[in-house]
């Protein structure tokens, strides 16, 4: 059978306001912590966003190498940082950051 | 397919597509040359039948894509939030001139004219023919805008449009002052 990769959702599916960790578990000794917790602000991105930041921490920050990497032209793969940058802001902008 | 016919500039731009714009820009030229293809505007193709040095069709090409570059270049540092290159304007905005090889080649089909200055049906048909060439440089031109600046949605396509006419109106005005001059 074909295993689904579950991605974690982001936001609610009733009203849309951003989600919050409100239990963790150790998979190890089935020890379980409660809470109310904040996603850090890259594990709200989307997989794709997060996978191109990650490539391009892996890159050193090249978007030359990126370009050459993924086939894609320069400023293609610049316009994608350019939006997570907004993605990124935008994300700031909604959640209160104490 | 589609995004290699339409959206190029995803998979090629900067150097690499300012070269290859450079080399079938001059292959251009030279077929308008012979077909007698004149790309006198930012957007323009006319046919003719007065003889012309070869310069002249080199002169027109590069005069009509410099200003659709400078043009792109001024409207993306007004409006452009984020940052963009010069070289990927030129370099996509020189590839995106490539659809004009076709119409220069088409041109070879047309008879002969006696009037080049007379709207007769041979310009109609050679600009009904010609029409999908252009519509086609056109999505390719804004394309090489929208992803140079990464300007996207009606804002772009409306800066696009005010950008297109005033490279037109500049580029007609340059050649017009220019080119007779160079041929006296």
């Amino acid at each position: 059978m074909k295993q689904i990769k579950k991605s974690l959702p982001l936001s609610c599916p009733s009203c849309a306001s951003p989600l919050k960790v409100t239990s963790l578990a150790c998979e190890a000794c089935d020890t379980t912590v409660s809470g109310s917790f904040e996603l850090p602000l890259l594990a709200r991105l989307s997989a794709d966003d997060l996978q191109f930041v990650i490539d391009f921490v892996k890159t050193s920050g090249s978007l030359k190498l990126m370009a050459q990497q993924l086939g894609l032209s320069y400023p293609t793969v610049r316009n994608r940082l350019d939006d997570i940058i907004a993605n990124i802001e935008k994300i700031e902008k909604n959640i209160k950051i104490p | 397919m589609n995004t290699w016919l339409l959206r190029p500039f995803t998979y090629i731009a900067g150097g690499k597509a300012l070269l290859a714009g450079w080399v079938i820009m001059l292959i251009t030229s030279v077929v308008a040359y012979f077909s007698k293809t004149h790309f006198d505007g930012a957007i323009d193709a006319h046919i003719g039948s007065t003889v012309t040095p070869y310069y002249i069709y080199l002169l027109e090409t590069l005069i009509a894509w410099g200003c659709m570059v400078l043009a792109c270049y001024a409207a993306a540092a007004l409006f452009a939030r984020t940052s963009f290159r010069l070289i990927d304007i030129a370099g996509t905005l020189a590839l995106a001139r490539a659809p004009l090889l076709l119409a220069a080649l088409i041109n070879f089909a047309m008879p002969a004219r006696v009037d080049p200055t007379a709207i007769d049906p041979m310009v109609i048909v050679f600009a009904l023919i010609c029409l999908p060439v252009f519509v086609w440089i056109l999505v390719l031109m804004y394309q090489a805008f929208s992803i140079s600046a990464n300007l996207k949605g009606n804002k772009a396509v409306i800066i696009f449009i005010v950008t297109l006419l005033v490279a037109e109106v500049v580029s007609k005005l340059l050649m017009q002052f220019t080119l007779p001059l160079m041929l006296s």
